[in-house]
């Protein structure tokens, strides 16, 4: 061989390797995330939306009362000056109190007899049911009942009026809740979801390698191939045979068809393998050159059916209910989609910017608006399963967050 | 033998090169990657069908506490509601399975379902609420127990619970505002205390109208109430407690005037401003006793103080600069802060029971504004705007505002209205008649 085509091959070979392990070695650092100030006005668009949600008001006439001496109201901010009372009322101190004009109830207090065990109620006939005390109110605890409805669950002991069991604690004779079954509910309804839970063991990706990629007369892309033309021969095949055992003459029209098809089979399958090593060359060059090995291999998606899922989950992400707090999480979200498009599993990769209540309920808003997009059709081509098989999903509502 | 093409032999080895890299797997373990940062924000649609009625009693109670709970949650303006007409399936029994696929097919996302029974003068109420779309049940179903009359305040606690579960933050339905009742022309209004739920229902007087009163304020458990009373011709604060609505000077000061009261978050120590001599500082002293603290010393007018919920600070509005602004200072007294630095004048603050927010009363160019404002004086929003908007109060979870908006004229009249932090919902709250000065309680025990 030529000295200088050993050299130049060299060359090229050393070129071709730093170009590959250069995007691989150094790689451009992310972005740092911009952060995104609050904002407080509303668009009048949403704030009338948001107004036409409220309850409306009734109008209430006031109530005519007699009319005191004239007296200037005082605005809070400013020092009240000195005005002549209406009347002149006694000394507070030392005098009993007040007894209010038209207070409908009797001012004595009325304490309960007994304790209240569950809630005390909001008695309106005490005009402030609150107990004194210097501790800060906290919400009482209340019963809990199984969080899911339990099918004839006989026996059910009544709740005691002085005590506040779970009921769902009481031990061994206790039905666990059972997980309700929905009658004639479509598949997404029967979806088991386990968001907090391992993903359920998948097989490993097809498009993994387990040893040295290089060409193959097989690719495994091609296992994913349109309609397979063996079982489509073997159809045809199928039919041909159940002529002939009317008619002779079409089972030998039939071998016939099957002869070529077969030959068109033999010819597409070699055209099918050239075009599978073409695809992983070009796709193993891209990848390296680019350096950041985000691109599957296969049929990939195109950008027009990535921007349909994005929008079809988007138009589902309703923020409207999380709290400030939540509003500033961002959610990493592993999704694992079915062959027929419907949500196998979901579940939280990461998060950041809050605590893991917030982050939960940004995930909660996430894991819905995936089912209902998924409910309603993702629309991905399906012979492109390995694709969108398994996705992550950024949800960030710091952008969208309260105007 | 025929040997092949240095190029195509180049081209193998690369491809041979590739396949044993890292890059290769990672390749192969490649997802495809979604950034989703442009979410919808519009009210969440939910169901609650009327509640079952486990015995005959309970039948108007079942329809009632959907309601009730219904309002609540329709009220805060994140969630709206899809009428029964709607439904495609009933709920017969509370125990029953759910036909998820039959809500969301009317695109019901949460759905809350529920059984009230009432034996003589007790009424137990359960409920469930369901993420309609994941099929599953979100959280422990509960159950509350408590005498007839206490129903509302029962379907108030449902809705707390629903509203706490779906968006992560702390319930405020059931509380109460005390607030100053009016009647009467603008010359001549008469005026005096009233408590109701935060709904407006339930309304109770707390004191008659021989003489006005101002700013009520509860205490942070709720058994008390500081208000400002002319009933001597000056105002004084006065203590009510509201089991027994017995109430007394908080403290006498001959030849002063003491107004705008605030407990600080023991529950024993109150702030107020004390006018001598035509100048307005701001004080402290306890409820049970002990000698007065003055905490300022300026020539100013310095009033409307309001603890920091860990009462390490007090925010307070002064003139000392002119005109009127914000100032935090130490709760013990010191040299203030400036918070507000925006254009116009600032008043009435309130600190948030969360802490993160102060909110406030802001005149700027003839209009009145509720706002809120980070105590460190960033992030300033006015979440409304009107002829007059002023004083401000916290919901318990910090997340809604109520206030007065009074309405021109000679015929205009004083009411409630509340409104959310992101200054969405605003919306007037029911009241028999015109009112003004709301205190939000806390949450009920």
């Amino acid at each position: 061989m030529d000295r200088g085509v050993i050299i130049s091959g060299a060359g090229h070979v050393g070129l071709i390797l730093w170009v590959v392990l250069g995007g691989w070695l150094f790689a451009l650092q992310p972005t740092p995330e911009i952060k995104v100030a609050d904002v407080s006005l509303i668009s009048t668009e949403a704030f009338n939306a948001m107004s036409a949600a409220a309850p409306k008001v009734t109008d209430l006439a006031p109530t005519p009362v007699a009319q005191p001496a004239a007296t200037a109201a005082v605005a809070q901010p400013e020092v009240p000056k000195a005005v002549p009372a209406p009347k002149p009322a006694p000394a507070p101190k030392g005098t009993p109190a007040p007894v209010p004009d038209t207070l409908p109830v009797s001012p004595v207090p009325q304490p309960d007899p007994t304790p209240q065990p569950v809630m005390p109620p909001a008695d309106v006939a005490q005009p402030v049911p609150v107990p004194t005390t210097d501790q800060t109110p906290k919400p009482r605890p209340v019963v809990k009942i199984a969080p899911v409805p339990v099918d004839q669950q006989p026996d059910t002991p009544k709740v005691a009026d002085t005590a506040v069991p779970k009921q769902n604690d009481t031990p061994a004779p206790v039905t666990p809740p059972v997980q309700p079954k929905p009658p004639a509910a479509p598949e997404v309804a029967a979806t088991v979801v386990t968001p907090d839970a391992p993903v359920a063991p998948v097989p490993a990706p097809q498009l993994a390698p387990t040893a040295s990629k290089r060409p193959q007369s097989r690719p495994v892309q091609v296992a994913v191939k349109p309609p397979d033309p063996a079982a489509t021969s073997a159809a045809t095949d199928q039919a041909a045979a159940d002529a002939a055992a009317v008619k002779a003459a079409a089972q030998a029209k039939a071998d016939k068809a099957a002869a070529a098809k077969a030959a068109a089979k033999a010819a597409a399958q070699a055209k099918a393998d050239q075009a599978a090593i073409d695809a992983a060359v070009a796709a193993a060059s891209a990848s390296g050159s680019s350096g950041t090995g985000d691109k599957p291999l296969g049929p990939t998606l195109n950008s027009g059916q990535v921007d349909n899922l994005h929008r079809a989950i988007a138009q589902k992400w309703n923020i409207g209910t999380l709290s400030t707090a939540a509003s500033q999480v961002i959610v990493v979200v592993s999704v694992t989609l079915t062959q027929d498009q419907k949500v196998g599993a979901i579940r939280m990769m990461s998060f950041s910017g809050g605590t893991d209540a917030a982050a939960n309920q940004v995930y909660e808003t996430a894991r819905s608006a995936i089912y209902r997009a998924a409910n309603l059709g993702l629309n991905l081509p399906p012979d492109s399963y390995n694709d969108w098989k398994d996705l992550e999903i950024t949800f960030n509502p710091t952008t969208g967050k309260l105007q | 033998m025929t040997r092949s093409n240095p190029l195509t032999r180049l081209i193998r080895l690369v491809v041979l090169c590739l396949g044993l890299i890292p890059g290769g797997v990672q390749m192969a373990q490649a997802k495809i990657k979604i950034t989703i940062d442009d979410p919808v924000i519009e009210p969440m649609p939910y169901a609650v069908p009327d509640f079952i009625a486990e015995n005959a009693g309970a039948a108007k109670l079942a329809h009632d506490l959907a309601r009730v709970v219904a309002d609540d949650l329709t009220g805060t303006g994140l969630f709206r509601e899809i009428g029964a007409e709607a439904y495609i399936s009933k709920v017969t029994s509370f125990d029953a399975a759910v036909a998820y696929s039959d809500w969301q097919a009317i695109n019901a996302q949460a759905l809350i379902t529920g059984s009230v029974s009432a034996s003589g003068d007790r009424v137990v109420v359960k409920f469930r609420l369901y993420d309609v779309f994941s099929g599953a049940p979100l959280g422990d179903g509960l159950q509350f127990a408590g005498s007839a009359k206490s129903w509302r305040r029962m379907a108030h606690k449902v809705a707390d619970a629903a509203y706490s579960r779906i968006t992560g933050e702390g319930g405020y339905f059931d509380s109460r505002v005390v607030y100053v009742a009016e009647s009467g022309p603008k010359d001549a209004r008469q005026k005096r205390l009233a408590l109701m739920d935060y709904d407006g229902a339930n309304v109770t007087y707390l004191t008659d109208s021989k003489s006005i009163v101002l700013a009520p304020r509860f205490s942070p458990t709720g058994d008390r109430i500081l208000f400002t009373s002319y009933a001597t011709g000056f105002p004084r604060i006065y203590l009510m407690n509201t089991a027994d609505l017995s109430t007394r000077v908080l403290d006498e000061q001959p030849g002063t005037m003491t107004f705008a009261p605030r407990f600080a978050p023991d529950g024993r120590t109150v702030v107020f401003s004390l006018e001598k001599d035509g100048n307005a500082d701001i004080y402290a002293l306890n409820t049970d006793g002990g000698a007065i603290r003055q905490l300022t010393n300026a020539p100013s007018i310095e009033t409307a103080p309001s603890f920091s919920p860990d009462g390490s600070q007090i925010v307070f509005e002064s003139d000392r600069s002119g005109s009127q602004q914000i100032y935090v200072m130490a709760a013990g007294g010191g040299d203030p802060v400036r918070v507000s630095n925006g254009k116009g004048k600032y008043g009435t603050p309130v600190w948030s029971p969360r802490g993160d927010l102060i909110a406030f009363t802001k005149i700027v160019d003839g209009r009145f504004h509720i706002g809120v404002i980070r105590p460190d004086g960033s992030e300033e929003k006015l979440l409304t705007t009107s002829f007059l908007d002023e004083g401000p109060t916290w919901a318990p979870n910090g997340r809604v505002i109520m206030f007065t908006r009074e309405t021109e004229g000679a015929a205009g009249s004083a009411s409630l209205f509340s409104v959310d932090i992101s200054g969405r919902n605003p919306h007037q709250v029911t009241t028999e008649g015109a009112a003004s000065d709301p205190a939000w309680s806390p949450l009920l025990p």
